[in-house]
């Protein structure tokens, strides 16, 4: 009952695109112009950039809160999937120089803490039931990570996950650069 | 590998924006633009505001037509309701031009095609504009309106059929 004969469909879907005409170019390039600029106003403003560093290329993601991705020994695409998929990326290396200058200073072995404003959000990873402490009062926002030592680099993944320490210890190993990607709203796993 | 919403917009913007325009029938009217851009608009809004929870492997298109064609629906119902309240007053004006002798020109093919489709009911009108004009194919179709293909086959045949009759008689 409802097959149709390939030539009449042609001939009905050439009747139907006649008689119902496409929108003009003017109609469809303003209403691209206003998602676009709805879109730039409502979704949240992640800025990347990367370094070449001993450990291969090294990527780092801001939000207006702080850093908020970290991660080397992936490629591009790897680590931008990794971010918040609703927001709108930017490559921007003059908005992450700050942390790329104290990673630099860290490589050059001139560093062994870092003062990064870090989203606490980026924290409640590997949170489990009873290990919460209280959340710290008047350091809102800035989180000082402290890496535990050069021997952390380069640490295979994981290897430090088979018992969770508390989140003021966790806080303290965030410093410790392994290869693993973080990135704020999602759940810290090691890379694979 | 998760989707981003930003290259949706590009990839999927213009086709939605025809498709609406199409399923409105705003072509003739002035301000027919600005209500499809209302929409476009409001497609992308319920998007962004569900992305979250999609699964990655979802086919994204179908996800945008399905939320499109919601929308349009709406639409589709607030203006069947006032042009119902239209209705009584164009039927005494029709009564009025016979009584005065006045016999309508006979339209053009194309616009009876337009009249026909706009005319059709908004589940078979949906099936048609994505089949036939939107290039998509049944399984497609079915899994936008959320039904199985013979319901999509079913409601895209009556469609054709009133179109055929149209044809024919030409």
């Amino acid at each position: 009952m409802t097959k149709h004969d390939p030539k009449d469909q042609l001939a009905i879907a050439k009747h139907l695109r006649s008689a119902l005409s496409a929108p003009a170019d003017t109609a469809l390039a303003h209403s691209r112009a206003r998602v676009g600029k709805w879109f730039a106003e409502e979704a949240p403003l992640i800025q990347w950039g990367e370094m070449s560093s001993p450990l291969g290329p090294l990527f780092a993601a801001v939000n207006r809160r702080g850093l908020c991705a970290l991660d080397f020994g992936r490629r591009e695409s790897d680590f931008l999937n990794g971010l918040d998929p609703r927001a709108r990326l930017e490559k921007n290396p003059k908005a992450v120089q700050h942390v790329m200058a104290q990673l630099r200073e860290y490589f050059a072995g001139g560093r062994s803490t870092f003062n990064l404003p870090c989203p606490r959000s980026d924290l409640s990873h590997c949170s489990r039931p009873g290990m919460d402490l209280p959340p710290r009062r008047g350091k809102a926002g800035k989180t000082s990570l402290k890496p535990a030592g050069r021997s952390g680099i380069g640490q295979q993944p994981g290897a430090d996950c088979h018992s969770l320490p508390p989140r003021h210890r966790q806080q303290r190993q965030l410093g410790r650069i392994q290869r693993r990607i973080w990135t704020e709203g999602q759940t810290m796993a090691p890379s694979t | 590998m998760a989707p981003r919403f930003e290259p949706l917009i590009e990839q999927h913007h213009d086709e939605i924006f025809a498709y609406l325009w199409r399923l409105l029938g705003k072509e003739r009217r002035r301000d027919g633009a600005m209500d499809v851009e209302d929409l476009v608009q409001e497609v992308f809004l319920r998007a962004y505001e569900s992305f979250a929870g999609l699964r990655p492997n979802s086919n994204h298109r179908a996800w945008l037509y399905k939320i499109a064609t919601n929308c349009a629906y709406t639409k589709l119902r607030q203006m069947k309701s006032r042009r119902d309240g239209l209705l009584s007053l164009e039927t005494s004006a029709a009564g009025l031009g016979a009584a005065n002798g006045y016999s309508p020109v006979r339209k053009n093919l194309a616009q009876r095609v337009r009249a026909l489709v706009n005319g059709l009911p908004a589940r078979q009108k949906v099936c048609v504009t994505l089949r036939y004009l939107e290039d998509l194919d049944y399984p497609e179709i079915a899994q936008i309106l959320g039904c199985s293909q013979e319901s999509v086959r079913a409601n895209v045949y009556q469609a054709i059929r009133r179109l055929r009759l149209i044809l024919e008689e030409e």
